[in-house]
């Protein structure tokens, strides 16, 4: 360990020498348990659960220490134990589905101060299920005609420009219509307006909302990764936001093929009626089970009730072990940030100079995942992106063209493997910067 | 005595019969009592919101594997399996590839993928077949410009076919084999059929692979029997479906799509998780994956032959029950082609008895515990699609498969009583 921490450099020596005593208790820690002991006490909430042996390793996958947040291509997030809970009692017993939206819509009313609501498989199906319910309604020929618009307002208006999600709103049927701007909106809207899509969460929805409610064009927030905090599951209500969607896998810890859509009682009612367990409506592939919804009715319970100061704080504490273990190796830099528009996670930055190291993010990137137990991180790659997308959006082109960056996400590890995230990362960065020099 | 009255006292002594042959199950109804016996199967352990708190009235499903009814009850196995997968992060492309080559080897065709159900099987194939693999192409559906996009419905449209118009399919009706040569075009990217005999198929491969055109084969809910998990890649059928849901015994949302290489690559990279794919919507979690691969499992060493005899007894005993009303008939039969489970049917002069089969679904559903049986009514079809189905006969049937251990006394025994009740009212 300590060749690896070359102490003797004037200031910067100092400097390193302050941060290996920082990390000194977290290395104790990972010495005394070793590491194959640190990853199977990560591993409380189940025997089954260890890196080398379990269900996806008898088909040959490996699974993954999650550093990267919940894309969904990497599952999303891990079902909170309530989800599980929740998943499981409600496969005991047949429902009515009809009835159990209806009844999931009541209780989702109640918590959201929405009108109405129901569980969706994720919120790109509440994206197409909103845009069918408003383009269609709930005349059955329309449902059934559907995404054959002929005859019916066809037009969605996208706000900021398209996103990566768009052929949901498109295979209802809908014609895109882009207004870059608020100032753009109004003469965008036409009679043919079938609803207003947008992703934006700030002062820009009050306005939006100002031109849309005299027109009677209902508007969608999709705010996919918006929860945490839970706040966002009323404040849109609050707003008169007609409707508004999350994603259930992600921050939620739903189940990864739920969502939520929340809003007018008309509106949503409209939805369900185009989608599963409707035959003949377009929304049908976009199935949820019962188990989905009652999962996803537990994880919003949870979230209802959970204290997120004492998250952050867990979360927090994650990534600083993490930072304090990586700037052991000098030169090495972080900072630890909150981004405010979804997301909403504490996550740590690491610089280093690529150069110098003669290791680019990419590699780094590439060595973690290599290496056992497999790590994924957050870098510029994004490898569920179609690739033909990036040109029609602006903010992916922003995304690519921006320096590539090493991120860790500090929701997605479990307990336990931000010490296994610390310490290889130093390890690679310390091997990279000893080659190097 | 009159000719009248022998007839009624051979009426009566068959009737006798029958009761006789019912006793036993009364007995056991007595001693467990309805009550407990639902109480049993109905617990309850957290604070999450449940199915009572919701207001939700779980049901004994005596009618099928209707999604709307949520198709069936998962297996333990496929529960095991959906909980065991919770609590690892996986690369889901890693898991679908994987979880293609698995299917391969049980099924006997190149790849498979795991959908959302059978309809997210359709629109990932449509789109596959559009699309290909190309980014361009895929990012661009639901708009098919410049792409082959005319799909060929063989035997007509169904109501699932918005799977295929989402993706921007164009349908081309074919009703018969012999109009399926006509049919297909320069433009046409797929045939599509729910034909499930090996005749009707043979016969249309011929043409299609004539044309080099696909054949997706819907066969949402024809497993069991499970040999036709491998019968139609022995077929040489280019892909095809299966709900996951429904006799499988999978995750609700789930379904399989099993077949060539290249139709299942292009058909994953028109689905989630891929950021621009037209099938983005219809997501399948890692839970889903591992639980309908556990249910595939699990039919391919299950003795049918068993399950059968287990099925077959279940309507069985209803049989007995009702028949001991005079005047009630019922006969057994096992649906070939799909939805292939011991169903009884139970039949009354509707007149007489001053009571139809709608009243007395009715009343199966209003009692304690509710009781969904099968008729011609089907409460999740638009009515539009309705119209153009040919209407099935009312008829009041119980299909087998869906019923719980138990539960074949309770709606036997209701059974019994609702139509004793409008006889004995209306004589």
């Amino acid at each position: 360990m300590s060749t690896e921490l070359q102490i003797s450099n004037g200031p910067n020596g100092r400097r390193s020498f302050m941060k290996l005593l920082a990390a000194a208790p977290l290395m104790a820690t990972i010495h005394a348990r070793g590491l194959a002991a640190t990853v199977s006490s990560a591993v409380t909430s189940t025997a089954k659960r260890s890196f080398s042996d379990n269900c996806y390793t008898q088909i040959g996958v490996r699974p993954l220490i999650n550093a990267r947040g919940t894309w969904t291509y990497l599952c999303g997030s891990l079902p909170l134990s309530e989800t599980r809970r929740g998943e499981e009692e409600a496969s005991h017993f047949f429902v009515d589905l009809f009835e159990l939206q209806a009844g999931a819509g009541r209780h989702l009313a109640k918590l959201s101060g929405a009108e109405s609501g129901m569980i969706t498989s994720g919120s790109a199906g509440a994206m197409a299920a909103a845009a069918a319910a408003c383009i269609a309604g709930t005349d059955p020929k329309n449902v059934y005609q559907l995404p054959d618009t002929t005859g019916m307002k066809g037009e969605i208006l996208m706000m900021g420009g398209r996103t990566l999600f768009d052929s949901a709103l498109r295979l209802t049927g809908a014609k895109l219509i882009l207004a870059k701007t608020v100032e753009d909106l109004p003469s965008a809207l036409t009679s043919q307006t079938a609803m207003v899509y947008t992703t934006w969460r700030d002062e820009r929805i009050e306005q939006i909302l100002k031109i849309t409610k005299p027109a009677g064009v209902p508007v969608l927030l999709d705010d996919a990764a918006g929860i945490p905090p839970f706040s966002n599951f009323t404040r849109y209500a609050k707003l008169g936001v007609d409707l508004y969607c999350f994603s259930g896998g992600k921050g939620m810890r739903g189940p990864q093929c739920a969502g939520v859509l929340l809003g007018r009682k008309d509106l949503v009612e409209a939805a369900r009626y185009n989608c599963s367990p409707w035959e003949g409506s377009v929304c049908r592939p976009m199935k949820v089970g019962k188990e989905e919804i009652m999962g996803m009715l537990a994880a919003i319970n949870y979230w209802a009730t959970a204290d997120l100061d004492a998250l952050n704080k867990e979360w927090q504490g994650r990534v600083e072990r993490i930072q304090k273990l990586v700037e052991t190796v000098p030169g090495v830099t972080t900072d630890i940030t909150v981004p405010k528009d979804g997301n909403s996670y504490p996550t740590l930055t690491v610089h280093w100079d690529e150069q110098k190291f003669g290791l680019t993010v990419a590699e780094c990137d590439q060595q973690l995942r290599a290496g056992e137990p497999r790590i994924e991180v957050l870098t510029n790659s994004n490898p569920s992106g179609v690739l033909a997308r990036i040109k029609d959006n602006d903010a992916a082109r922003r995304r690519a063209e921006r320096p590539n960056q090493l991120q860790i996400i500090s929701m997605t590890m479990q307990p336990g493997e931000d010490l296994i995230v610390g310490n290889r990362l130093r390890q690679i960065l310390g091997n990279a910067r000893k080659k190097a020099s | 005595m009159s000719k009248e009255n022998i007839h009624e006292r051979t009426n009566e002594r068959r009737n006798f019969l029958k009761v006789l042959a019912a006793a036993p199950l009364f007995a056991s109804i007595a001693s467990k009592s309805v009550a407990s016996t639902v109480a049993a199967t109905i617990k309850k352990s957290s604070t999450a919101p449940g199915y009572a708190s919701l207001g939700i009235r779980p049901l004994i499903n005596a009618r099928g594997t209707y999604t709307y009814l949520s198709g069936s009850l998962e297996l333990p196995a496929v529960r095991q399996a959906a909980g065991d997968a919770s609590f690892q992060f996986v690369d889901l492309y890693e898991l679908q590839h994987a979880a293609g080559k698995w299917l391969a080897k049980l099924s006997g065709a190149e790849s498979g993928m795991v959908t959302s159900g059978a309809a997210g099987a359709i629109a990932a194939a449509t789109a596959g077949c559009i699309a290909g693999t190309n980014p361009d192409y895929i990012w661009q559906l639901p708009d098919t410009t410049g792409l082959k996009h005319e799909v060929v419905m063989l035997g007509g449209r169904n109501a699932f076919d918005s799977a295929i118009r989402l993706a921007g399919g164009k349908l081309v009706i074919a009703p018969t084999g012999n109009d399926l040569q006509a049919a297909i075009t320069p433009q046409t990217a797929m045939v599509y059929t729910t034909w499930r005999d090996n005749e009707r198929i043979t016969n249309a491969l011929k043409i299609t692979r004539q044309a080099g055109v696909p054949l997706l084969v819907d066969g949402s809910s024809a497993i069991p029997p499970f040999e036709n998990f491998t019968r139609f890649a022995k077929l040489g059928v280019d892909f095809y479906c299966f709900s996951g849901g429904k006799g499988l015994g999978g995750p609700q949302c789930s379904g399989l799509l099993i077949g060539r290489k290249d139709l299942i690559d292009a058909a994953l990279a028109n689905s989630c998780p891929w950021e621009g794919s037209v099938c983005r919507a219809m997501k399948v979690g890692k839970e889903e994956i591992m639980g309908i691969l556990a249910a595939v499992d699990y039919w391919s060493h299950t003795d049918l032959a068993t399950l059968n005899q287990e099925w077959q007894r279940r309507v069985e005993r209803i049989a007995k029950l009702v028949e001991t009303v005079p005047g009630v008939t019922t006969s057994i039969a096992i649906p070939q082609g799909s939805n292939s489970y011991p169903t009884l049917t139970i039949k009354w002069d509707e007149q007489r008895f001053g009571l139809t089969v709608d009243q007395c679904a009715q009343q199966m559903r209003e009692g304690e515990p509710r009781i969904e049986m099968l008729t011609g009514a089907n409460a999740s079809l638009l009515a539009p699609v309705r119209k153009m189905q040919t209407p099935r006969p009312n008829l009041l049937q119980v299909v087998s498969v869906t019923l719980q251990p138990g539960e074949d006394l309770t709606v036997g025994n209701r059974l019994r009583q609702v139509l004793d009740k409008a006889r004995k009212q209306s004589a």
